[in-house]
């Protein structure tokens, strides 16, 4: 595409964005997350 | 010239210049869902197999006409257009002539996307690339589908389907645990390249949205179908590894392949994947003698034993009607699927419940079912709303309610062979 040539990133590891997404995107604290992962939910 | 009917894709206009699958397939997507998609053929060059198609020895037609008769206009009655260019308009314009480029200049003005499946060098003979298309509009999207892409070495290289499959390594993974590549018995490497062309201007029509500006698309057949091979190149350049033609089995499932079924030319598929599915299958099969044996117990020994396995499952599927097999195992969650022509799929009930098959009435093809739409939308379904253009059925609508063309110029359009009435006789072999 002339204007918008797309660009290849590697394939996320497992979970790796965990942390971001809950935390900067859906606003959970780090003691929800951390619950979440003890929970085995995420 | 529009119905009533919610469209996702209203309001986006779509000159089509492409020829036989690949770029006729993307411009049915998007029409499919409201484009209005404006065909733009010429006499010479129509896509419609010709004025007088060939006959074969023996007499009947390689190509498919309603009661196996070309009627008067053929061309109109060509299935293998007729089905990929429904929902569309086709005007003529010959762009070997100045007054047709001229026209059809005019027609990028008011449109928003051009498609075109023509070799490189095409579009830029007739003076019409997207640098000078962008000039005319600069909003417009431009689609270049060509089998290599618009450069590198192979840029010039002519191809159908095959050569693509073929070039995309396709062909080298259909084969047989002996013998030669087979092609697809469809158009896949059209296909394909089709749908990926269809994304493309989906995306380029989002970022016009956004950011005001039009793009120019070069897509190549050949990379929108070898990234399909995605673990196998991967496979190579991790090491160096180059896998076996596999036919019907598969790397880490057995059994897993195509079986005869009762009668001529029946045959299903099997895949178990899990040694809970293999127990499943020895039981619809009643457990017999041959399945208990050690070797197929697990995975690894019933793939070290296929040729024996798939024997022997062949045996048992033999006795059964294919489809009527396929859905007793699917009854025990066994994926199984029968091996369906083209009069099965029309009778298919499944099909019939979901209305999947529209019927389409064409004023010259009389009226036949298609596949109709391949996903369902709640808001904007799509659906077949008008049949395959006639060859220059729409030049007064686009001519003349569009451009705003007076009758008088239309006729001298007609007149100096700018459009044309009906194609050419077949000149190719």
């Amino acid at each position: 595409m002339s204007e918008t040539p797309a660009e290849i990133n590697r394939a996320p590891l497992l979970g790796e964005h965990n942390a971001e997404i809950y935390t900067a995107l859906l606003n959970l604290s780090r003691e929800e997350l951390a619950e979440l992962k003890e929970r085995n939910v995420i | 010239m529009s119905s009533k009917a919610k469209k996702a894709l209203g309001g986006v206009r779509i000159i089509d210049l492409s020829q036989v699958f690949a770029g006729p397939y993307a411009t049915k997507l998007l029409a499919d869902m409201g484009a209005e998609v404006i065909r733009v053929e010429c006499a010479a060059r129509s896509g419609r197999g010709g004025a007088l198609p060939r006959l074969r020895p023996g007499g009947d037609f390689g190509a498919a006409f309603p009661n196996g008769d070309t009627g008067e206009r053929s061309y109109n009655r060509f299935a293998y257009y007729n089905e990929v260019n429904r929902n569309k308009f086709a005007t003529t314009i010959d762009l070997s002539k100045p007054r047709g480029v001229e026209l059809f200049k005019r027609l990028v003005e008011i449109s928003d996307v051009v498609v075109e499946n023509f070799s490189p060098r095409v579009m830029r003979n007739f003076g019409l690339d997207y640098a000078v298309l962008k000039g005319i509009n600069p909003k417009l999207i431009m689609i270049s589908i060509s089998a290599y892409g618009q450069d590198g070495p192979y840029r010039d290289y002519v191809s159908y389907g095959e050569g693509i499959e073929a070039m995309s390594g396709m062909s080298k993974l259909t084969v047989y645990t002996k013998g030669a590549p087979l092609k697809p018995g469809v158009a896949y490497a059209d296909a394909t390249a089709g749908l990926h062309a269809a994304f493309a201007i989906m995306a380029a029509l989002r970022y016009r949205r956004v950011k005001g500006i039009g793009q120019y698309i070069d897509l190549s057949m050949r990379e929108a179908l070898t990234p399909l091979l995605g673990e196998v190149l991967m496979d190579y350049a991790m090491n160096n590894r180059i896998p076996e033609p596999l036919g019907n089995r598969h790397t880490g499932m057995a059994p897993h392949g195509c079986y005869r079924a009762k009668g001529n030319g029946k045959w299903i598929v099997i895949a178990v994947s899990s040694e809970e599915e293999w127990r499943t299958l020895c039981r619809v099969m009643g457990n017999p003698q041959w399945s208990r044996e050690e070797r197929f117990a697990k995975v690894s020994g019933r793939l070290a034993n296929q040729d024996e396995l798939d024997k022997m499952i062949e045996d048992w599927t033999i006795g059964y009607d294919n489809i009527e097999l396929a859905e007793m195992l699917q009854a025990h969650g066994i994926k199984a699927g029968a091996v369906l022509d083209a009069a099965d799929l029309v009778n298919d009930p499944h099909l019939k419940e979901r209305g999947f098959f529209e019927d389409v009435k064409h004023p010259e093809a009389g009226t036949h079912i298609m596949p109709g739409i391949s996903w369902k939308m709640s808001r904007t379904p799509g659906r077949i709303e008008r049949p395959a253009p006639c060859f220059g059925e729409h030049n007064r609508y686009v001519f003349g309610e569009l451009l705003g063309m007076s009758d008088e110029d239309i006729e001298e359009l007609a007149q100096e062979g700018v459009t044309a009435e009906a194609p050419l006789p077949y000149t190719d072999v």
